[in-house]
């Protein structure tokens, strides 16, 4: 009986001295939902905007305790008011210099692409959805560990009648107390 | 391929070692139940399922190489007032648990587990990820029949993910084991 104790305890000890030592107690993951300003394409095929996961609540809280960001997603709305046909990029950088679309091409990373939206109606992207247009789901990740990036959007083929409303980029990260 | 052939032969060997000594005992059973992530925002309460080859080659110590699918639901999220979800995922892992309880009693019992095992996290639109879980947990059998046991099992399932931290994760379960030796 003492012998199946002692086995006991050596078990619990070393189940806990395993589970301390990864890190794995008290672990949790969190889903952060970060807005996007409106964007107008009424003048310009370009459009830039710093995004700050320092002015999340949720973050600023775990922010000393994040360990690895686990996945990335968007959700936005495409509004194309023109009779033909529009499509358009997203690229991240944390560089915010670039004036133009071509600095934008050549040195930031496209991160949404394959969006097209029929003349005349609204397209919703939802979170689930955006996965089939995101690429480079590495470097996105990198670039939200790093705490701020900037965001460029493209339009090509620009009507310059376009709005990109109720955008939102969705973060989901690890954190250890 | 080698890993198998491995894995195959040392489960021979420990039902070759559980057949031979006085009192032990071979069995196979299933489990069903809910897996409950713990602290994941991107995850909600989902099935879980499994089934286990069970060694008890001394009264007090029971080997169950296993597999169990652990569902991980869906996260919710409110954007700009319209309420969107995406896929939790699920892991699958194949393991092996050691069990320490008085598996020599006649109608119940009650036993520790601890284990580890190759578990792999599944979500939609990513890569799938896999490492080495850790398993821990308690359970009771009943055997109203030498042949025939009725468990509970509360389990915990921590897959460390790649720079740290872990999906933490509860399944509790119900089962059914039947005994192939006395």
């Amino acid at each position: 009986m003492n012998k199946s104790r002692n086995i006991f305890q050596l078990l619990a000890v070393a189940l806990l001295c395993c589970l301390g030592v990864t890190g794995c107690l008290l672990s949790g993951t969190f889903v952060i939902d970060l807005p996007l300003d409106e964007m107008l394409f009424s003048s310009s095929t370009f459009y830039q905007q710093k995004l700050d996961l320092t002015d999340n609540q949720t973050y600023n809280e775990h922010k000393d305790q994040i360990k690895d960001i686990t996945d990335i997603g968007f959700a936005l709305k495409i509004e194309n008011k023109t009779g033909s046909n529009a499509s358009g990029e997203l690229y991240l950088s944390d560089d915010s210099t670039y004036t133009t679309v071509a600095q934008v091409k050549n040195s930031a990373t496209l991160v949404l692409t394959g969006i097209s939206v029929p003349p005349n109606t609204t397209k919703s992207i939802n979170w689930s959805e955006s996965y089939q247009y995101i690429k480079n789901l590495e470097v996105l990740k990198d670039q939200a560990k790093s705490g701020s990036f900037w965001v460029y959007a493209i339009i090509d083929n620009a009507p310059l009648n376009l709005r990109i409303y109720d955008a939102s980029v969705i973060i989901t990260f690890a954190a250890v107390p | 391929m080698q890993k198998s052939v491995k894995t195959a032969l040392m489960l021979t060997a420990l039902v070759l070692l559980a057949g031979q000594t006085e009192g032990s005992k071979i069995g196979v059973g299933a489990f069903w139940g809910k897996n409950l992530p713990l602290v994941q925002e991107d995850a909600s309460t989902d099935r879980l399922w499994g089934y286990k080859l069970i060694l008890i080659p001394l009264s007090f110590v029971a080997i169950e190489p296993n597999f169990t699918y652990s569902g991980l639901g869906e996260a919710t999220l409110d954007i700009s007032g319209t309420p969107m979800s995406r896929d939790g995922g699920q892991i699958k892992s194949y393991g092996i648990d050691l069990l320490l309880g008085n598996f020599s009693s006649r109608l119940f019992h009650l036993y520790l587990l601890g284990g580890l095992s190759s578990s792999t996290l599944q979500k939609e639109s990513l890569p799938d990820f896999k490492k080495t879980a850790f398993n821990a947990g308690v359970g009771f059998e009943f055997t109203p029949l030498k042949m025939l046991g009725l468990e509970v099992q509360a389990k915990a399932l921590l897959l460390p993910l790649e720079e740290g931290g872990a999906k933490d994760n509860l399944g509790i379960s119900g089962g059914i084991n039947l005994y192939l030796t006395k």
